[in-house]
């Protein structure tokens, strides 16, 4: 009751405050984080009142505060908060990585390598395959010959095959889930991250071959080289800057952290460097490479990192047009099936061969399902890049990452809670807040 | 070795750096400023959707539209963006890795020692180096602070001028006010009433010589700045914005600096409402109701914020919480066009005087971005500098001439009308020559953001340059003074290395903590002696654990309540001094002392 009045009351000043001016460049970066902070943390509240996830309360409160509902934080401020979901992505890579212990992963290395192969190169490939006999009814691949639409299948697939360790980490956190699935479940959704990031960027340039352009292999070797490779590299180097701060001076390390994390995230893109792969290698080196102890760096981020993801999560779901979702609902659901169908199979394909546990076989596939901000960017960046069908192809993927957003972490959640590895994690629960 | 030293003056300017770099310009960073220009992935999850109408409208027009749609431009296009993207981001590192460079330099402990041995440590003298790093960041050759970024950091600086409003309000306990010794009101208020009226008047003067016409709102808003900032004081030994609330046996230099910041806030309040921009706004309102919506806001904020402060469960929710509501407020205040530091400051002051238990957990939260916070206004302060107007330094002896005249005047005043009155000692304690509240250095980098006039700039000039000048002399006049002051007793120290939880070497032989600074009336923790465990969120006071025998200074006993009651409604009103019964000399303290978190009022019934 308490958390709702509340609400109420914050959205009240929120509404009173937006009457004043149209001119959202006054003050309206804080105000938006003020009012997405609050206002994500009391749904967040309330909707785990009744056994939902906290992280869907986030995802409502950005949905219902964003410019699709009642247009309480304007585009143009869920503009100016980039840089705060930038940092959260590089925190959450960090935190990724810092998770993904070599000793813990090696049992499941080889249903890893499996779960890769049968489900997420599989899911591209059967995403791609159902748009494409889907194209008929889909008004983006109108006047494309063959060739021309198997391209395009193929680079929309690769973008729907999308997963978010964003959300798999929230609810692993929420949950305090620990065990076999936790640990391929995280460490798959990451490593699938990487293969869509790579496989991406070859289809596009595939692609803009295909319809048109020219095709500079070597520049896009090179490209691709750089983004992953060089990524890795400096991130290593971070992670040795990391570990010396912390060898050498004993306090300060989370706001030095902080700070790493922030200046990746805005000077990476802008040198082609991808931050979630820096990111996550700096965080692998801390935890199985580096001699300092980065424990106590990733306990006090636990503790600090609730806001980041409140405006993160609430962010996320300010770009979700439910007007447009609904318009699209037919195909976005078949969409939606078929990928988690992909990804059902392909695990269990990967599972049974490779002798996995029971709750591994069952469960782990649902942890490549949720979707949030990779496929988001990717949605931009084919529209950006492919305008002739890049905008038609963005109402599915935005349909697609909506349907998801909101079912997906639901979902999850009750898997977690029957795998029976919920509640065995020992510490802070940043999401959860215990 | 080197790097080490560098990685420890990293740390303190980590946040600034990050979002000076987070703020540089999307325009320096090529058309799209990001991996999304050759179709690459890289962009992760970090890119929103709306990174495309932003790279759109920054590469702008119809041309550019055109040239995007036909992918056979796209390779040059990127080519040429990778260029310019790869020159702005060399040139930030390149700023960055300077800044650090100066920054460490500023932050050295022989630097730190030889402003010592020249007794600096004020506000802005002991954190010079910093305004010097944010002068040479603005600097053209470098670019990193240009007007562009300085707009982008707009929301940082809110934030943090809310913070600052918040904490100096949090700090006020208004039961102090029951218990300062008679006569105090009439000091404060001569005290800083004196330099606040003769630097306005003439810095007013000088400024209309150089040209601002007399009914040109901006001077008078000018004037009315420059008195608010002259009027505040500092202790003699800055230490920061935060702990420096009063109680009994503190200095009476930190009671007043306490105090007559309020005349810092009210010239807020006032300038905010009454030189106001009405063009951009919907609502049409006269000047005096927006002095009754900024009050009536604060209020609003702060009720709303105590009873958001008991919800969370934890301290991660706790910082949440706290973090979204000062945001809130400062944005709220920001977007109404009304002060943050005023808004923040009747929110922190109603938040910590309502009864409840998460005052210390509320400090614990604000004292985290104590350091970063006034790192950033140093910057930013220096960046706004424009060093080279004569016209500004031409103000510089007029404000601080006029700050020791007012000053000197307020102190012979409260002498000869409520001299005897005052404790033993209060008022021949007060010097002509103070240091300069850190306030005031805030006031005039809050007006910076608001508004935008050559006028503004002298009034950067002279209190900067004012603060300096006060230091200097500071510490060419200033008699040090027996007093008892359990929280003063720390050496000079740099700004940015009083709070414990700044960077230690691990092979520092005093790798030891920091003597903590005692913020209660009861406790002074010398060095060595065991800190109580730190009260959890939501932990009632009685179970917090009692100190340390040898830490609980001896408490002066309470008197009987119907005494008590007594003597506090005769004394209630300060300036009714002539009715009251002068005491015989000694301070006089009313009831018991003040604790924080005392929320059964200390001696009332």
């Amino acid at each position: 009751m308490i958390p709702a009045l509340l609400l109420v009351a914050v959205a009240g000043l929120m509404h009173a405050a937006r009457s004043f001016s149209t001119d959202g460049s006054l003050a309206g970066t804080e105000l938006a984080f003020g009012f997405l902070l609050l206002a994500a943390y009391f749904t967040g509240k309330i909707v785990n009142r009744f056994g939902l996830p906290k992280l869907t309360g986030y995802l409502t409160a950005g949905v219902i505060s964003g410019q699709f509902v009642m247009g309480l934080v304007t585009k143009d401020m869920a503009v100016s908060l980039k840089v705060v979901s930038s940092t959260a992505t590089a925190i959450l890579a960090l935190e990724a990585g810092s998770e993904l212990q070599l000793k813990k992963i090696r049992p499941v290395l080889a249903t890893l390598k499996a779960m890769t192969i049968f489900a997420v190169f599989g899911a591209m490939f059967v995403i791609a395959l159902a748009l494409f006999l889907m194209r008929p009814w889909l008004p983006l691949f109108d006047g494309m010959d063959f060739t021309q639409s198997l391209a395009v299948a193929m680079v929309i697939g690769v973008a729907l095959s999308a997963q978010s360790p964003a959300v798999v980490m929230a609810l692993l956190a929420e949950t305090r889930a620990e065990g076999p699935l936790a640990s391929t479940m995280l460490a798959s959704v990451v490593v699938a991250d990487l293969c869509v990031i790579l496989v991406f960027s070859i289809a596009s340039t595939l692609t803009t071959a295909v319809i048109g352009g020219g095709m500079d292999v070597a520049a896009t070797s090179l490209s691709v080289a750089w983004e992953i490779l060089g990524s890795m590299v400096f991130g290593i180097v971070i992670g040795m800057l990391i570990g010396q701060f912390l060898r050498s001076i004993t306090n300060g390390a989370s706001l030095f952290a902080l700070m790493i994390c922030v200046i990746v995230a805005e000077i990476g893109q802008r040198v082609h460097l991808d931050p979630l792969i820096v990111m996550l290698a700096a965080g692998i080196w801390l935890r199985n490479f580096s001699r300092a102890d980065a424990s106590a760096l990733f306990h006090g981020f636990e503790s600090a990192q609730l806001p980041v993801f409140l405006v993160f999560f609430a962010l996320a779901g300010t770009k979700l047009d439910v007007r447009e979702l609904w318009g699209a609902i037919i195909p976005v659901v078949i969409i939606a099936l078929v990928r988690a169908s992909a990804f059902f199979a392909g695990t269990r394909v990967a599972a049974r061969t490779t002798g996995a546990p029971e709750v591994v076989r069952r469960y782990a596939w649902f942890g490549l399902v949720p979707q949030a901000g990779l496929a988001l960017a990717l949605a931009n960046v084919l529209k950006d890049t492919f305008p002739s069908f890049g905008g038609k192809a963005a109402v599915i993927l935005f349909g697609v990452v909506g349907f998801n957003e909101l079912i997906a972490p639901v979902i999850l959640r009750i898997m977690l809670l029957r795998s029976g590895e919920a509640g065995k994690k020992q510490g802070v629960d940043f999401a959860a807040g215990h | 070795m080197i790097v080490r030293r560098v990685l420890m003056r990293f740390a303190p300017l980590a946040i600034i750096a990050a979002f000076v770099v987070a703020y540089v310009p999307a325009s320096s960073a090529g058309p799209d400023g990001s991996a999304a220009a050759h179709g690459s992935a890289g962009s992760s999850e970090a890119k929103p959707p709306e990174a495309r109408p932003e790279a759109k409208g920054s590469a702008g027009g119809e041309p550019e539209a055109a040239e995007a749609a036909d992918p056979a431009h796209a390779p040059s296009k990127a080519h040429a963006t990778n260029e310019n993207t790869l020159f702005a981001a060399i040139k930030v590192i390149g700023g960055l890795i300077a800044l650090l460079v100066l920054a460490y330099l500023g932050g050295h402990r022989r630097v730190v020692r030889f402003q010592n041995r020249l007794g600096i440590s004020g506000v802005i003298t002991a954190g010079f180096p910093f305004v010097a790093i944010g002068a040479f960041a603005s600097w053209d050759a470098v670019g990193i602070l240009n007007e562009d970024v300085l707009h982008r950091l707009r929301p940082v600086l809110h934030f943090g001028l809310g913070w600052l409003g918040f904490i100096i309000g949090a700090q006020l306990d208004i039961r102090v006010l029951d218990r300062v010794p008679k006569g105090t009101a009439y000091l404060i208020l001569v005290e800083a009433l004196g330099p606040f009226g003769i630097t306005a008047a003439g810095c007013g003067a000088v400024m209309f010589a150089f040209g601002l016409a007399w009914d040109d709102s901006a001077l008078w808003r000018n004037m009315i700045l420059l008195g608010a900032a002259a009027a505040m004081t500092a202790p003699h030994k800055f230490r920061g914005f935060v702990n420096r609330d009063w109680h009994e046996g503190r200095g009476v230099d930190v009671l007043l600096a306490q105090l007559d910041e309020l005349v810092g806030v009210i010239g807020l309040l006032f300038i905010t409402a009454y030189f106001r921009d009405f063009t951009s706004t919907t609502w049409a309102l006269p000047s005096t109701a927006w002095v009754f919506v900024s009050l009536g806001l604060g209020v609003a904020i702060g009720v709303l914020i105590f009873a958001m402060i008991r919800v969370p469960v934890s301290n991660a929710e706790f910082l949440a919480v706290v973090l979204g509501s000062i945001a809130f407020a400062s944005g709220l205040a920001g977007y109404l066009m009304l002060s943050p530091i005023v808004i923040c400051f009747l929110a922190g002051v109603l938040v910590t005087n309502f009864p409840n238990d998460q005052r210390e957990s509320v400090f614990r939260i604000l004292n985290h971005l104590e350091r970063p916070v006034h790192l950033l206004f140093l910057i930013i302060a220096g960046a706004v500098w424009n060093v080279g107007d004569w016209r500004g330094w031409a103000l510089v002896p007029l404000f601080v001439g006029g700050r020791v005249v007012g000053k000197w005047t307020g102190v012979l005043t409260s002498k000869t009308a409520v001299g005897a009155l005052l404790p033993m000692g209060f008022a021949d304690q007060r010097q002509p020559v103070q240091p300069m509240s850190g306030l005031s250095i805030a006031l005039v980098v809050s007006m910076s953001s608001l508004y935008a006039d050559p006028g503004l700039g002298w009034v950067v000039t002279a209190v900067i340059g004012g603060a300096i000048v006060t230091e200097v002399l500071v510490q060419l006049t200033y008699k040090p003074i027996d007093t008892p002051d359990a929280g003063d007793s720390l050496d000079h120290a740099p700004v940015d290395e009083l709070d414990t939880s700044g960077p230690v070497y691990r092979d520092e032989p005093h790798a030891a903590p920091a003597t903590p600074v005692a913020s209660g009336a009861y406790a002074s923790f010398p060095a060595g002696a065991p800190q109580p465990p730190r009260t959890a969120v939501g932990m009632p006071q009685a179970s917090r654990p009692p100190l340390p025998p040898a830490l609980v200074v001896e408490k002066l006993p309470d008197e009987p309540a119907a005494e008590n009651e007594e003597r506090r409604a005769r004394d209630r009103s300060w300036f009714g001094a002539a009715t009251a019964e002068p005491h015989e000399g000694g301070a006089e303290w009313r009831g018991g002392p003040v604790k924080r978190g005392d929320t059964g009022g200390g001696d009332e019934p």
